[in-house]
């Protein structure tokens, strides 16, 4: 093989790769119902709320409504 | 089968085994609370791209004939060894603490050390030719 139609295939390999990568073809699906046990997230849902909305923590907190 | 084609298909087997690992040896694939894959699950996109880039240069050993271009795809092999060794620890991209991709990187640092050493092999056996 010559080394310009190794590279041709080398490139045409590459991106078939990075179209796996798009695709997801080369994990293991999600699971899409509930968390995984050991990952839950650290952050509380109070400021995971906080940080995703416009609404200070502080403010929420002295309040006492979530 | 001289040493350097010995060589060159376990870089390539390697490589190719490292590219299907997360599949043979699934990583976690939950999600976490805000919905959010892993850091395991980047952590292993990104290795699956380096062992692509292996594949193709483990395959180009075949291709090259010139010392230079061997000693250089080989010393790369290296590092791209080493990238994957380093990619799972903390200080770098990192994995979960407890989960199923702990067991991925275990194979998946043996098949690092495994692709460095070969890279490393190709680079002595090329340099020793080299300077007979």
């Amino acid at each position: 093989m010559t080394l310009q139609r190794f590279l041709v295939v080398a490139f045409l390999v590459f991106v078939l790769g990075i179209g796996a990568v798009y695709a997801g073809v080369n994990r293991v699906p999600f699971r899409q119902e509930g968390a995984h046990e050991m990952h839950k997230s650290s952050l509380s849902s109070i400021i995971i709320t906080a940080y995703s909305g416009n609404v200070s923590p502080l403010t929420m907190i002295s309040n006492g409504k979530a | 089968m001289t040493k350097y084609k010995l060589l060159s298909w376990s870089a390539l087997l390697v490589s190719v085994v490292l590219l299907i690992l997360p599949r043979i040896i699934p990583i976690c694939n939950g999600l976490m609370k805000n919905g959010s894959p892993m850091s395991c699950h980047y952590t292993y996109q990104a290795e699956f791209i380096f062992a692509l880039l292996a594949v193709i240069l483990a395959s180009a050993l075949f291709v090259l004939r010139t010392k230079e271009a061997r000693l250089l795809t080989g010393f790369i092999l290296l590092l791209l060894g080493i990238i994957v060794i380093v990619l799972p620890q903390p200080w770098a991209s990192g994995i979960c603490q407890a989960g199923g991709c702990v067991k991925t990187a275990f194979f998946s640092n043996i098949g690092g050390g495994w692709l460095a050493l070969s890279g490393a092999g190709i680079v002595w056996l090329t340099e020793k030719k080299q300077s007979k």
